[in-house]
This record gives structure tokens, C-alpha cells and sequence, in this order.
């Protein structure tokens, strides 16, 4: 750990004294991931069993917001050396020289405890609970360990970005219930085949950085089958939410259109006959996942809060 | 003995402007966070 912490991108680069300008420190949090978090932590807070000031409300999902950008800014210290190497990441703050690994270590440490704390405080102690953990799941097991350990580096460090519908559940109901959990399991499903389409796009940069993604080790057709493994079993659980009436018609509407279209890419990236229909199919899942996500998670959000649940007959 | 003090560097006016930016944003940061706090409190006392 000592070693990555002392890890300079460039031992000649001029002494930074100033530090970054306030944009350089947002970058550092990871803003389009903590938009995600924010989003799936609402929704876990509005699926939950019970009922939160709105104030509270907001409080709690702007500590969730803090604590996963805390997790981002230590995950970029750490990645720094790899971050410098692949042309998507080459831009961040700390390979670019605006801001030093130290800094951006201190910056997340300080945010990681004052969010964990201002969770326990505005909300409860098991939400702040989760959010610790989940802090050191992304920080610790996914960025040091498993990352640059082994090809199931994003199947298992996924979990990661899967707990804040469950912290978001924790917050309103003070445990942890089976809304937060199947939220989780969706967003755990959906977590490789979106990371792997990106991977396959850009082989060759996790490979430089000797990041040993899925295909890198496992080879494309592999890796292609467990694209299309991954978005079954995304695509079947969805529909657990309407078995135990916690998703209505809408829901069931979206998740079956949306679903499908998972499938349609998922199949075409598995029968992709070269390199560029791969990489084509690929985008497309990357890009298609997101929406799906957002859809699904929408569709439950507008009906647990603007009254358009209608339920169907629950068989969990 | 102050001869064992290292120069304070010195800074560009664009450093300088950096570092006043985010002394600011600091500042208004932590006075987000204590009206946070504060509307929380009053929320969870009026309950």
C-alpha cells in the first residue's frame, strides 16, 4: 500500500503547490457514477417498506453521493499509474500532473469519514454501516485487490456499485429488506455484460495497462458467451420485482421491451462474425445498458411515486 | 534558527486564484454542510 502511495506519474514533473482548481477535484468523485448512485439509492429510498421526511430524504442521498465520490477519488489514487497508460483515462487529474496522489488520498480519506459519519447522523448507523463497506469494497477489494488480480475483477468489485439501492432501503427502513436486495442483484447481473462490451472495445488499452479483463484472458468468444450468460440471467431476474409486487405494469412493460433489447445486442455481440462487428455490438451494449438501467429503475421510481402503480398478483 | 525554514514558494497569479477559489469553495462547502446539519436536526426534533 506504502508503495502506491508514494507511486509519482513523473518523477521530473515540477512540485505542484497550488493544488487543483475545484474542477479537478469534482473529476476526481467520479461525477457520472455518483449520478448512477444517487439515482439507484432514490429509488432504493422509494421502493423501501415505510416512509422518510423528504429533508432527511436528501440529506441521506447527498452523504450516499459524497461517499461515492470518496470511493472514486481513492480508487484514482491507486489506479494513477494505470490511469496514465490507457488513452480513456490518460486525462484524469492525477496522471495529468494537476493534482498529486497525496492530495487526492487525503481528499478521499477526509470524504469517506465525513460522509460515513454525516449517514449515521442524519439517518441511521446500519445505513452509514453499508456505506463504509461499500467504500472499502470498491477502495480496497475491488481497485487494490482484485483489479489487476484476476479476469472476474468486475463481476465480483460490482457488488461495489450494486449496494446503494441497499443503503438506500437501510436508510428509510434502518436494515436491510428484500427491495434493496433485488435491487442489488439486478444492478450486480448488469454490471458485465455493460464492463465487458466496453472491454472488448478497448482490448488493447486494459491490456497495455495489463489490467486482465475478460478479454484479454478468457479470449473474445468467451468472453462474448458470458456477455450473453449474464444478460439471461439479467433479463429473467427483472422480472422478480413484478413476482413480489414490488414492480407494477409499467414496470413489467419496460423490463420485458428493454430486456429484449438486451438480448438483441447481447446475441449480436455473441454471433459477431470479425473484429469490427464486435466491437460495433459492443458500443451498442455498453451504450444500451445504460438506458436499460435507467429505464427499469425509472419505471419503478414512477410508480412508487407518482401513483402509477398499477399492481399485478403477486406470486412471491 | 528561522534559517531552517524553508521559502515559502511563490506563487503565479493564476496559482493564487486556484488556491483562493478553493479556499472558497471549502468554506461554502462547510456552510452547506452545517445548514444540512441544522435542517436535520430541526426536522428530527419537530418529529
Amino acid at each position: 500500500m506504502s508503495a502506491a502511495f508514494d507511486k509519482t506519474v513523473d518523477a521530473n514533473a515540477p512540485a505542484i503547490v497550488t493544488g487543483g482548481d475545484i474542477g479537478d477535484y469534482f473529476q476526481l468523485l467520479k461525477p457520472r457514477v455518483m449520478s448512477l448512485v444517487i439515482f439507484t439509492a432514490l429509488v432504493g429510498i422509494v421502493v423501501a417498506p415505510g416512509t422518510i421526511h423528504p429533508v432527511i430524504a436528501a440529506a441521506s442521498l447527498l452523504a450516499i453521493a459524497i461517499g461515492a465520490g470518496a470511493s472514486g477519488a481513492l480508487n484514482m489514487w491507486y489506479d494513477a499509474d494505470i490511469d496514465a497508460i490507457m488513452t480513456r483515462t490518460a486525462k484524469r487529474p492525477i496522471p495529468a500532473g494537476r493534482i498529486t496522489p497525496h492530495e487526492a488520498f487525503s481528499f478521499g480519506m477526509v470524504l469517506s469519514a465525513g460522509s460515513v459519519l454525516a449517514l449515521g447522523v442524519f439517518a441511521n448507523w446500519v445505513a452509514a454501516g453499508l456505506l463504509a463497506f461499500t467504500i472499502f469494497f470498491y477502495a480496497v477489494v475491488y481497485s487494490m485487490w482484485l483489479k489487476r488480480l484476476t479476469p472476474q475483477n468486475i463481476v465480483i468489485g460490482g457488488a461495489a456499485g450494486a449496494f446503494p439501492p441497499m443503503i438506500g432501503e437501510a436508510v428509510v427502513t434502518g436494515q436491510i429488506g428484500w427491495a434493496g436486495f433485488v435491487l442489488f442483484t439486478i444492478i450486480f447481473l448488469w454490471t458485465p455484460p455493460h464492463f465487458w462490451a466496453l472491454a472488448m472495445v478497448k482490448a488493447e488499452d486494459y491490456k497495455r495497462a495489463g489490467v486482465p479483463m475478460m478479454p484479454n484472458v478468457a479470449g473474445d468468444l468467451s468472453t462474448r458467451r458470458q456477455i450473453m450468460a449474464y444478460t439471461v440471467a439479467l433479463v429473467l431476474f427483472a422480472f422478480v420485482p413484478v413476482a413480489m409486487g414490488m414492480g407494477g405494469v409499467a414496470y413489467l412493460v419496460v423490463t420485458t421491451f428493454g430486456g429484449a433489447g438486451m438480448l438483441g445486442i447481447a446475441w449480436r455481440i455473441l454471433k459477431a462474425g470479425d473484429e469490427a462487428a464486435s466491437a460495433k455490438a459492443g458500443m451498442q451494449m455498453f451504450g444500451f445498458s445504460i438506458l436499460y438501467l435507467f429505464a427499469v429503475f425509472s419505471a419503478l421510481l414512477a410508480e412508487h411515486s407518482l401513483g402509477l402503480m398499477w399492481a399485478l398478483p403477486k406470486l412471491l | 534558527m528561522s534559517d531552517n525554514f524553508p521559502t515559502p514558494p511563490r506563487l503565479t497569479p493564476e496559482e493564487e486564484r486556484i488556491r483562493r477559489r478553493r479556499s472558497m469553495a471549502i468554506a461554502l462547502a462547510l456552510v452547506v454542510l452545517a445548514v444540512i446539519f441544522y435542517a436535520v436536526s430541526m426536522v428530527k426534533t419537530i418529529r
